[in-house]
């Protein structure tokens, strides 16, 4: 990298960096910083789902995991993480908007018990700060290799965006973390779109990259140029595409720190217009990071640091002046991330273990202030898992994803969607852990047991099943013995299409007799009642294009047709 | 009210100056390499344009 990178890295990530510490200085209430005081619209919360998602782990993991295999993942990050915005923002995120919670992990408690509370909180912690290691990992990887300086350097350089990004959030709360994350976005997209383009015109386009695939192995084209062209020996393509649509779908239900960017929005209307931005985002970008993966293959064939590829391929093709504005892009997209992960764990741990079970009765300054001093903990937590990443960070990623976090996201579901019995939810999280953990170990020990129970793709199909079928099953037989649960006591808890929210605000006060008095009690009642929609409906309904439900379903159509006939 | 437009005009010539130094950047970047010369100067000619417009806005409302 030359003079004049260095300056671009320093004057666009410094400049929003400055931005956010300058513009952004929360009141010091948790409901401001934690929620930004449920005052933000569509586009802004879209944008940072969208840079949340999509950080500069993945930039180089996907390259590195399309290098191997192929157009697959598109499935994932087309479709995957599409559904799991639509099912948060139309059904998971409604209840939980209304009741007025902070956290996923706090609405767990009310529909299944303290047990699912903290196990959320736990899984939560574990699958984010190993995110945050992937980032770490990923830009130590790009600034070694395509800055060509020392290991030192790389890491002080990591460690320094880590720090100042823990500063704005300090500082700011959810409001900078979001604003900041709009500005990253965008400097993402034009990023990605760089280096795509310019390998994609000196590589000779879809013909020229065809045919170099071909001349390394006449069958790798066909591997890794079609959607349903990757299928490791035991598991069928359809069950990797399963595999990879549930792994983004889990992501975006079951994270505390996408949800919380819903409940901060200023309407229901809001959150539900950000779901498709977010969508049509990653679309874009990731259409260019994910083909970058074959194009990779086939200028550098025996890679054995499949993660190397992204950084290779930008010294490979990028003159001066690029090269500073993609490790600009790569740079923000770790920003966008580091401030999400910190916000939301440490919401996570502030309301769900901290004020839960720790110090119940303090004041509301108190907690912001515990909130913010965890922030710098929470972002350092993620250097613990570097040691493990280096064989390769997407595979590494999914083999935990398929064992934690599925089960959490399946208790969820069941939770909005079924009338399950509130004493069912720590055991079908209990049943997917230990099937998922004893699959990792019966896998890495070879005790012989079947491909199909051990493998990391069908951990993904059968970490659905088990849990849901034992909460049915329990759900029976506990209403057998003991009569079914109440209407009540399901109410503003599953997912209804209008709910009267003044009423379940009371009702959430005083649900549970251990919060009593306590600080979570008082902001919960006192939390203010957003509207449905941010405008009035005009007589004749609203126009096709401020009706997030058509948009989403048209959405749906287009991918599923690009991914499952035009691509397959 | 009065912060809000303080806060407005602010982000309005914050963003105007860092635009303009990107685009400053990416022209000079043509001095150490002319591969994809017009590509960079493309760019920079949009940054000016857009850097252009806030700081029009800027000055209009000052």
């Amino acid at each position: 990298m030359t003079l004049v990178d260095w300056l671009l890295v320093l004057v666009i990530n410094g400049g929003i960096v400055l931005y956010g510490i300058v513009v952004f200085r929360g009141k010091g209430e948790s409901f401001d910083w934690y929620l930004a005081a449920k005052s933000m619209p569509w586009w802004v919360i879209g944008l940072s789902a969208f840079g949340t998602a999509v950080d500069s782990g993945d930039y180089v993991s996907i390259v590195g995991g399309s290098y191997e295999l192929g157009l697959s993942q598109l499935s994932s990050w087309w479709l995957g993480i599409a559904v799991g915005w639509i099912v948060l923002s139309f059904f998971v995120i409604v209840p939980m908007y209304r009741s007025g919670v902070f956290t996923n992990a706090e609405w767990l408690e009310f529909r299944f018990g303290p047990g699912a509370r903290v196990i959320a909180v736990l899984i939560n912690i574990q699958s984010r700060t190993n995110v945050l290691g992937n980032i770490f990992f990923s830009l130590y990887l790009v600034l070694k290799i395509v800055a060509n300086i020392g290991s030192g350097w790389s890491w002080m350089i990591v460690v320094g965006v880590a720090i100042t990004s823990a500063v704005y959030i300090v500082r700011g709360g959810l409001k900078a973390g979001v604003f900041t994350d709009a500005l990253q976005s965008t400097i993402m997209i034009v990023a990605a779109f760089v280096l795509w383009g310019v390998v994609w015109v000196k590589g000779g386009g879809w013909t020229g990259l065809n045919e170099r695939l071909v001349a390394i192995d006449p069958e790798l084209a066909d591997t890794l140029l079609h959607v349903g062209g990757y299928s490791p020996d035991g598991v069928p393509a359809i069950v990797v595409i399963f595999g990879f649509i549930v792994v983004l779908t889990t992501y975006a239900v079951i994270n505390q720190y996408e949800a919380i960017r819903f409940l901060g929005a200023k309407s229901e209307w809001d959150f539900k217009m950000a779901a498709l931005v977010a969508s049509v985002a990653t679309a874009i970008c990731l259409w260019f990071n994910v083909s970058l993966g074959p194009l990779a293959h086939a200028d550098f064939p025996n890679l054995e640091t499949v993660d190397a590829a992204y950084p290779l391929m930008m010294v490979k093709y990028l003159p001066p002046g690029l090269i500073g504005l993609v490790v600009a892009g790569l740079i923000a997209a770790a920003y966008s991330t580091f401030d999400s992960v910190a916000i939301g764990i440490s919401s996570l741990f502030v309301r769900d273990i901290y004020a839960r079970f720790i110090v119940r009765n303090a004041d509301d300054a108190h907690y912001t202030l515990v909130g913010r001093i965890s922030v710098p903990f929470i972002i350092a937590l993620g250097f613990i898992y570097v040691p493990f990443i280096q064989d390769g960070m997407l595979l590494f990623f999914l083999r935990l994803a398929g064992a934690i976090a599925v089960p959490l996201m399946t208790i969820i579901l069941m939770g909005v969607f079924t009338r399950v019995h509130r004493r069912t939810g720590i055991f079908g999280l209990l049943v997917g852990l230990t099937y998922g953990i004893l699959a990792i170990i019966a896998d890495a020990n070879q005790w012989g047991w079947p491909i199909w129970i051990t493998h990391t793709w069908w951990t993904y199909l059968w970490n659905i099943l088990l849990p849901a079928t034992t909460m049915l099953i329990i759900s029976r037989v506990i209403s057998i013995f003991h009569g079914p649960m109440k209407e009540e006591e399901y109410k503003g808890l599953v997912y209804e299409r209008h709910t009267v929210t003044a009423e379940l605000r009371e009702l959430m006060g005083h649900r549970l007799k251990v919060l009593e008095g306590t600080w979570l009690q008082k902001t919960l009642i006192e939390a203010p009642i957003n509207p449905e929609y941010p405008f009035k409906i005009p007589p004749g309904g609203l126009p096709w294009y401020r009706r997030p439900g058509l948009l989403a379903i048209i959405y749906l159509i287009i991918v599923c047709y690009l991914l499952f006939i035009l691509l397959w | 009210m009065e912060n809000e437009k303080r806060t407005i005009q602010l982000e309005l010539i914050y963003s105007a100056v860092i635009l303009f130094l990107v685009a400053i950047l990416l022209l000079a970047s043509n001095l150490y390499s002319t591969d994809l010369w017009l590509v960079k100067t493309l760019m920079a000619l949009a940054l000016f344009i857009v850097s252009a417009i806030l700081g029009k806005k800027y000055w209009s409302n000052h």
